[in-house]
């Protein structure tokens, strides 16, 4: 561990004994530090700006007041981030879980490498992607592709069955593929108008 | 479409992961505004909780306190009491000590009279000197006999009890020698020994004391005898209950007689007492009744305080022995909460009548101020208003005396059946320009509810019937003050109140 990880590692730990006593200045600054990082993490699980702000604003009042918990072992963002995704997921399971059956058009079968889709799709356009997926395939693909969790977790944790879980995996790529399919089109029809 | 369906996965994982997105100020607001509120209530639990632990803490030191001074006081007088008689010896010999006090005592009364006796013999003497020597030694050793069966005589006379005849054989036997030499010697040496045997313990001669010396020293025996009074009793006592010269005196169980005669507790005690109450409300949301203004706990808590409260009554206790008593009686108490001002609204009562309804923890009220005619939804700014409640309680407990000297501790335990004497709320409402005051009944309250009581008694004894008393008490609610509202309230109390017992 480089020297200057371990200072910091010293000033977060400093950082985190002022926010366990309270002070609000210290609590202010920690917020600064792991708010944007975390409000991503928010937009992934949430339909929209708003739900995800109200996800985030859950999600620390949670850390600040479970703060004298953390033991110092492993990531300080790994363990507001699972915070923060039980809070997600705890607003999900507060709305009425209905399997939402989407029809999944075929889309354009047009040979897209990964790097050219990168290249021209954006983080927001990307997230604006899984915001538009149903909610229950939100879940299961953030799980599975976010927080590297098996079928068989998301399926408990969700309450489905792990075939399901899986089903609603698929599903969900091909919404995605979709969307990108449409967002690469309507690029593409943009720099031919130009 | 993406060649590899986990190209997918790895598209959206490397596009998004690790990117920061602007957060809006309010956000945080929103966090520290939760934050302020999270700790005001942990500050009121641990308040609460201080509260309470202090309170126990009080509690749990005035016990420890009686234990110490129950096992100091009470417990070595149990000793003493409990002792059988000591064996013969020692008894005659606290005996002896009793009665040559007495007889002392007896004595310095009788010395007047005693010297009087001398001065007779003095006169007696001087009258046959005028005879022959001899017939002078004859007449003045009668007389002297004479005197002195006189004097024995008195000290007869005045012993009236049996074991003062035995002392004052013992006096005798004890004077034998200078009787003998009293027999023997010439008049003033004879005198001399009348004297002695008359005489306060110092030996002064009796003529020559003074009446205040005289009075000293009869104080100052007056108390020696009231140090062995309790083995004087005992030993009266003894002499009642068995024969005068009973040669086992162990066999007498002078403790127990003295017990039985010790006066036994009054079986009736009245006190009157009154003193201040800290009081510490309850609160819980009856969400069937829950939406008005004013009509949750957290705003009860947040808006109300109370002001005063304080409780007098008279309490009857009768005692089953000396150490368990029943406590009933009576207890007014009453209790003022101040009430932050708020906005009430207009609305129509059960009659179809608009009045400015007004919540608080306790019910709700229909404001009727004289002036001001609400329409249906008129909204009005209550200034700060107050609530009064007045209850008269009947308690039942169970006492337990820990008696130490003149100090008692009694602790006692039971419930308290309480009913609404009084209940009213006066406001004043602001509406437009118009300011009235007005008081009403609060509506929502029971007619009586019911409370657990716990309390820890020390008195202390004036005289034999009269007490002062100091009660710490705890009254916590078991049943709410009212029904149908929004805020059902349970209030607890801790009262400090002192008084005046009398038993009878």
């Amino acid at each position: 561990m480089s020297e200057s990880q371990t200072v910091r590692d010293i000033e977060l730990h400093q950082l985190i004994q002022d926010c366990v006593a309270g002070k609000r200045q210290a609590q202010s600054r920690l917020y600064k530090q792991f708010a944007p990082l975390m409000f991503t993490v928010c937009l992934r699980y949430s339909r929209n700006r708003e739900e995800a702000e109200e996800t985030l604003q859950e999600g620390f009042v949670k850390v600040f007041e479970h703060l004298n918990q953390y033991k110092y072992a492993g990531s300080f963002e790994g363990w507001i981030r699972k915070i923060m995704v039980n809070c997600a997921l705890e607003k999900y399971r507060r709305k009425s879980q209905l399997h939402a059956i989407v029809p999944i058009e075929k889309a354009e079968e047009q040979p897209v490498s990964h790097e050219e889709a990168l290249s021209v799709l954006g983080t927001k356009e990307l997230l604006q992607m899984v915001q538009q997926l149903p909610s229950v395939y939100r879940m299961v693909f953030n799980l599975y592709v976010f927080e590297g969790m098996k079928h068989r977790e998301i399926a408990e944790l969700l309450g489905i069955s792990e075939g399901t879980s899986k089903s609603n995996l698929f599903d969900a790529r091909a919404i995605l593929q979709k969307l990108i399919a449409q967002n690469m089109n309507a690029d593409k029809k943009n720099i031919s108008c130009l | 479409m993406i060649r590899d369906i986990h190209d997918i996965d790895k598209l959206f994982k490397d596009g998004i992961e690790g990117h920061k997105e602007d957060v809006p100020d309010a956000v945080w607001e929103n966090i520290s505004n939760k934050l302020d509120e999270k700790q005001a209530v942990s500050f009121e639990k641990k308040y609460y909780r201080l509260r309470r632990l202090a309170i126990a803490v009080v509690l749990l030191g005035f016990l420890s306190g009686v234990y110490a001074l129950y096992s100091k006081f009470v417990a070595p007088h149990e000793d003493v009491v409990v002792k059988t008689v000591p064996k013969t010896k020692s008894f005659e010999k606290a005996n002896d000590n009793a009665l040559k006090e007495n007889s002392t005592t007896v004595e310095q009364k009788k010395s007047v009279v005693s010297d009087e006796n001398i001065v007779d013999s003095k006169n007696n003497l001087k009258e046959s000197s005028d005879e022959t020597n001899k017939v002078k030694e004859q007449s003045s050793s009668s007389t002297i006999n004479n005197n002195n069966s006189d004097v024995k005589k008195e000290h007869s006379t005045t012993e009236v009890n049996a074991p003062t005849k035995t002392v004052v054989k013992k006096i005798k036997s004890n004077n034998l020698p200078e009787r003998s030499e009293a027999n023997n010697s010439t008049q003033p040496k004879t005198k001399i020994v009348v004297e002695k045997k008359i005489s306060l313990p110092d030996e002064k001669p009796v003529e020559e004391q003074s009446i205040t010396s005289l009075l000293s020293e009869r104080t100052t025996s007056n108390i020696a005898l009231m140090m062995n009074a309790e083995v004087f009793i005992a030993n009266q006592l003894n002499t009642i209950a068995h024969p005068l010269f009973a040669s086992d005196a162990t066999s007498v169980n002078l403790s127990s007689i003295a017990k039985q005669k010790i006066k036994t507790p009054a079986s009736f005690s009245l006190t009157a007492f009154a003193g201040p109450d800290f009081s510490f409300e309850n609160f819980k949301d009856n969400d069937h009744f829950a939406g008005p203004p004013g009509g949750n706990r957290q705003e009860a808590k947040r808006d109300e305080q109370q002001s005063t409260s304080f409780t007098t009554g008279l309490l009857l206790d009768y005692n089953l022995n000396s150490k368990w008593s029943i406590q009933s009686g009576i207890m007014l108490t009453t209790s003022i909460t101040n009430i932050a001002p708020s906005t009430v609204y207009a609305r129509p009562d059960n009659n179809g009548r608009i009045h400015f309804e007004f919540h608080c923890s306790s019910g709700y009220s229909y404001i009727e101020p004289g002036n001001i005619a609400p329409q249906a939804g008129d909204s009005a700014k209550a200034m700060g208003s107050k609530t009064k409640l007045q209850y008269t309680s009947v308690p039942l407990a169970v006492r337990y005396h820990l008696n130490a000297g003149r100090f008692s501790f009694l602790p006692a335990a039971g419930f308290t059946l309480n009913f609404l004497a009084q209940g009213k709320v006066e406001t004043t409402i602001q509406h437009g320009t118009d300011t009235e005051s007005s008081e009403d009944n609060i509506t929502g309250l029971r007619s009586s509810y019911l409370n657990g009581l716990v309390s820890v008694g020390a008195e202390y004894k004036l005289t034999r019937n009269v007490s002062l008393t100091l009660i710490p008490s705890g009254r916590f609610a078991v049943t709410a003050i009212n029904k149908n509202t929004p805020v059902s309230s349970y209030p607890n109390y801790f009262s400090l109140a002192g008084g005046v017992r009398v038993s009878f």
